[in-house]
């Protein structure tokens, strides 16, 4: 079975949770009891939101809050859906939730044109190069299943919306209320004749990009003289790998997910015992061409924090697993959950692929040393 | 890719990023199935060298006999280090009397032996089994779910984890919870035991058993803890656990499945979820184990 990651965003009441406990309820994903709950607090009909507002907080104000996790598989497929916040202040749980996702399930409420929120979510979905964008007309019920209205959305986000040139459109026309073209296919709507959201993310091929990338491996860390690391991208031979590009290793034992080996693949987990360990580092990225190693950076920030004057400020930099300390300038004000440009510089250099910096898996958070909050999250665009 | 492959890699990363980012993580071992895959991964992710994290068992002195020999075996075999800290001690310290009820159970005062044993042992990363398919609160924790001081989670101002990028940074007395199964759900458990040939106590396996039926057909092991009444009945039948807690608090089901192999069919034709058809304590309130959580509770 594969695994797919899927996340719903849009503007706060398009009716995302509706569309998740749409999808596991018509995918038969509910226990019995979890259903029979929902039953009785919708007064008879399930209340589907309320199976992923699971804070007291949330259920109380009727909004999602924080990303919500959920589970259902198909024959083939694992799906992990990230519900996650529409409101304009908890644009950062957003951000992150949507940061790990393949997919993309944007809601946009047939009622009304598109507002500055959703706006923003495409802008995100952009910015993180979300692979596959599944952009969902809801409420197609309470317009009478009308295609105009459907096709007048479309043309607002169109004006909106720069895909990128790996990114992939699906345009679907749903009543998540109602469960029209969620999993079932719908018969309202004669006019459509594509896939439902099922059929649609169920028809999205599994992501292998990674693999012919160039073999990459980050440094997690040293325990009783072996160098652990997470394999980044490619199909690597342990055997073959060059520390930082520049030194070859004497690998004397290898492992891969704790079995010995030395073919390992993207996400794979290395243990390498290597014959000098001195100068192996948590943090240094190991290949077979030498890295870049720079200070001077633009980062596209997500900023987390509370709001800041402008001015130069200092955070833990974190970079996968490697730590610096980054001077961080802010050029103007700056609200929790806007994005902007930013320039830092490094205490030291780290190390980078450009194909990499191309590609935006060079990400970062940055971390207040005062109180160890996560203050931002960004992606960088250029080191020097 | 694989889904087990997956949650295979992204648990063993955890496991090591609490190895890398913390200087005294305990592994709390339950006895159950998800702490004994989490330390079947545990020793995947440091192969060949040593799992270089302690196990802590709180005790609340309810458990199954079955659970406490498989526990010391293992521990045995694998050459491990465990800690075990006693809930009735944390009781008595703190002068919390016995509970009253026909069920006794000292599920919810586990949270004080652990807070005490954190204290004690200066413990800064907790590594638990918890999976975010369990109950709707833990489906909105985070992988390092950060405690305050007072060992309280506050929901509403969780740290952001984006691309998985885990901040474990703290100041003294702080710590951080781990839950490296948080994307595993039940079936998935079940479906990498079977890959991996994963050894679980006998109480997870089709038995025979003396059980006390209760009237909405919830069947409970008899034992010496419960306060049996004149109209209780007492049944003799085949039954397993689908998650072992306390013998107080712990509902077995009627179940004929003897192998992994039976349990995972019995499990893909469950109409009821995994909680809400064994645990007594879950059924209390909707918010239960978000406030047991604020607490200072797994």
């Amino acid at each position: 079975m594969r695994i797919l990651k899927v996340f719903t965003c849009g503007n706060v009441d398009d009716g995302k949770s509706t569309l998740l406990g749409r999808l596991l309820l018509d995918s038969d994903s509910i226990s019995v009891d979890i259903l029979h709950q929902l039953t009785e607090q919708g007064g008879g009909v399930p209340n589907l939101a309320l199976l992923t507002d699971g804070l007291r907080a949330e259920r109380s104000m009727g909004i999602t809050i924080d990303v919500a996790y959920k589970f259902f598989t198909t024959k083939h497929t694992k799906y992990i859906l990230v519900d996650t916040p529409g409101h304009q202040e908890y644009t950062r749980n957003m951000y992150a939730g949507a940061s790990e996702c393949e997919v993309a399930v944007v809601l946009i409420d047939a009622l009304k044109p598109i507002e500055a929120q959703t706006r923003k979510h495409l802008e995100i979905m952009e910015m993180l190069g979300v692979k596959h964008l599944i952009v969902a007309v809801n409420k197609m019920d309470a317009v009478g299943f009308e295609q105009a209205v459907f096709l007048e959305r479309q043309s607002e986000v169109n004006a909106v919306l720069n895909p990128l040139e790996n990114q992939y459109l699906h345009w679907i026309p749903i009543s998540a209320l109602a469960g029209e073209n969620v999993v079932k296919s719908t018969q309202a709507m004669p006019w459509y004749t594509g896939p439902s959201i099922l059929e649609c993310l169920e028809s999205i091929p599994a992501l292998s990009d990674t693999h012919s990338a160039m073999p990459l491996i980050e440094i997690q860390g040293i325990y009783k003289g072996s160098a652990y690391g997470t394999v980044l991208q490619g199909t690597i031979d342990l055997k073959n790998i060059w520390h930082r590009g520049t030194q070859s290793l004497e690998m004397k034992a290898c492992y891969v997910n704790g079995i010995p080996g030395a073919v390992a693949m993207p996400g794979d987990q290395v243990t390498m015992q290597v014959s000098d360990i001195n100068g192996v580092e948590r943090g240094q990225q190991w290949g077979v061409e030498a890295p870049l190693q720079g200070t001077e950076c633009i980062v596209e920030l997500c900023w987390m924090g509370a709001a800041m004057e402008p001015g130069t400020l200092e955070f833990i930099l974190r970079r996968g697993t490697a730590e610096r300390m980054a001077r961080v300038d802010f050029p103007k004000h700056i609200n929790p959950n806007d994005i902007q440009h930013i320039n830092m510089t490094l205490s030291a250099p780290i190390d980078v692929l450009m194909e990499r910096i191309a590609a935006k898996k060079e990400r970062i958070i940055l971390i207040d040393a005062q109180t160890n909050a996560t203050v931002a999250a960004g992606i960088i665009k250029s080191i020097a | 890719m694989d889904h087990l492959h997956y949650l295979e890699t992204e648990a063993i990363e955890i496991l090591r990023e609490t190895a890398f980012q913390f200087e005294r993580p305990v592994l709390l071992f339950s006895g159950g199935k998800d702490s004994i895959c989490m330390v079947h991964l545990a020793r995947l992710a440091f192969a060949p060298n040593p799992i270089p994290f302690t196990l802590l068992h709180i005790d609340t002195g309810h458990n199954f006999t079955e659970t406490l020999s498989f526990r010391d075996e293992l521990v045995d075999t694998m050459g491990l280090s465990i800690e075990v800290r006693s809930v009735v001690e944390a009781m008595r310290k703190r002068e919390i009397p016995e509970p009253k009820a026909k069920f006794p159970s000292r599920n919810a005062m586990q949270s004080f032996a652990l807070l005490d044993a954190i204290q004690e042992l200066n413990i800064d990363a907790c590594i638990g089994g918890g999976r975010r398919d369990e109950d709707k609160a833990r489906a909105k924790e985070r992988i390092f779910s950060f405690r305050d001081q007072e060992g309280t989670w506050n929901p509403l101002s969780q740290r952001p984890e984006p691309w998985n990028m885990l901040n474990g940074r703290i100041n003294p007395s702080e710590n951080v919870r781990v839950f490296p199964l948080s994307n595993w759900t039940e079936l998935d458990v079940w479906h990498y035991i079977q890959r991996e040939q994963i050894a679980l106590p006998s109480l997870y396996f089709a038995h025979e058993r003396l059980c006390l039926e209760l009237p909405d057909g919830a069947l409970m092991a008899y034992n010496p803890y419960v306060r049996l009444e004149s109209t209780d009945v007492l049944v003799e039948r085949s039954v397993r656990f689908r998650t072992i807690g306390d013998m107080t608090c712990t509902a077995a089901i009627p179940s004929m499945a003897g192998s992994v192999e039976d349990v995972i069919a019995e499990l893909n034709q469950t109409q009821l979820s995994e909680r809400g058809a064994t645990r007594l304590d879950d059924r209390i309130s909707e918010a239960g184990m978000e406030d047991r959580k604020r607490q200072g509770y797994f």
